[in-house]
């Protein structure tokens, strides 16, 4: 991984978490506003104050708060992504961090990420910013297609070991082969010491760090 | 006077429609670009506040629909901090680009300035609030 690479994905990311913190602190300032004038209409114009809009705004708001708060716990988590230098790393916490990382990107291309993790506990080598990387790459490889799907379902898979990624919903006719090859082809820029590797079934991309015996049907 | 509002975030483009409301400023809003689109062909609009970066369709593609179907419509670009490039490109085609969260006063200021420039959407050397 050339040191280029960690910069600019530490500054896409930071980027993305900003800009939800912009939007969600736009909705509480428009909500607290309005919440104003509801009560300013009512003093000044001696109307009787509308309680049952009005608590429909403080709910607003503070459904919002969680929202914000939300964000800036992912933030968080993402500065402390660097702690930790050194594998194992936890593969479970890893792919829901990064399906959230990525979430407002896949949300403006009008794409959903849906894990569905069973309980395992998988670990794989390499360092926790380096399977970020690595999955947004996949994701970029997949959702950048002409075909343009609609869903990623994301499952950790011990047996392989492997994460799998399968696109479904393409407004275009499926090509998860060719998929595979522009995911293979985003990665081998972002490549690792550690060495993932791109593995398809014909129906979902697998990155793996080693080759599969029995790849996922 | 007549806006259109579109941003993705219906909490907040609604509280923005209703307070503008009371105001004595009719706007509609819509989350879709295409619902925009709609909305724009049936009734005549004087300004649209349009946010930056929304699924499907940007802001800014969606801008150059909506002159073509009103030449005279007048812009002006929400964004919850967008690049230096957005702004360079927003900029460009509105009467000015603002950053969240924007005071109400600011929002109904600059409508009110750009609806009496007369002329093109485009801003007239003033009008951003870009802040990085």
């Amino acid at each position: 991984m050339t040191s280029e690479k960690e910069p600019r994905f530490f500054g896409r990311v930071v980027a993305s978490l900003s800009h939800e913190l912009k939007n969600a602190l736009a909705v509480l300032n428009e909500n607290a506003g309005l919440a104003g004038d509801l009560i300013e209409m009512a003093e000044e114009l001696g109307r009787p104050l509308n309680t049952e809009r009005l608590t429909a705004v403080v709910k607003r708001l503070k459904a919002n708060v969680k929202t914000t708060d939300e964000i800036a716990g992912s933030l968080n988590r993402f500065g402390h992504v660097v702690d930790v230098l050194e594998g194992p790393v936890d593969l479970d916490e890893v792919v829901l961090l990064a399906l959230r990382l990525y979430r407002r990107h896949a949300d403006r291309l009008g794409a959903k990420l849906e894990p569905s993790l069973e309980p395992v506990s998988l670990r794989g080598p390499g360092t926790r910013l380096e399977w970020l990387m690595a999955m947004f790459a996949v994701l970029d490889g997949l959702l950048g297609r002409p075909e343009k799907y609609r869903r990623v379902d994301v499952a950790l898979d011990p047996r392989t070991p492997a994460i799998w990624f399968q696109p479904s919903d393409a407004v275009g006719s499926a090509d998860v082969a060719g998929a595979a090859r522009s995911v293979e082809s985003l990665l081998a820029e972002d490549l690792p010491a550690w060495g993932p590797k791109v593995v398809s079934t014909g129906l979902a991309v697998g990155l793996t760090w080693s080759i599969p015996d029995h790849p996922k049907q | 006077m007549r806006i259109l509002l579109v941003d993705d975030e219906e909490e907040l483009v609604s509280a923005l429609a209703e307070r503008l409301s009371f105001r004595n400023i009719e706007a509609d809003w819509t989350t879709r670009p295409e619902e925009a689109l709609r909305l724009s062909g049936e009734r005549e609009y004087d300004l649209a506040v349009l946010d930056v970066k929304m699924p499907r369709m940007s802001g800014l593609d969606l801008q150059r629909r909506l002159q073509k179907q009103h030449p005279g419509l007048k812009f002006i670009f929400l964004t919850g901090h967008g690049s230096h490039q957005d702004f360079k490109d927003a900029s460009q085609e509105a009467w000015a680009y603002l950053v969240k969260p924007v005071p109400l006063e600011e929002i109904i200021d600059r409508i009110h300035s750009a609806l009496a420039s007369g002329g093109s959407g485009q801003r007239e050397g003033k009008g951003a609030n870009h802040d990085q």
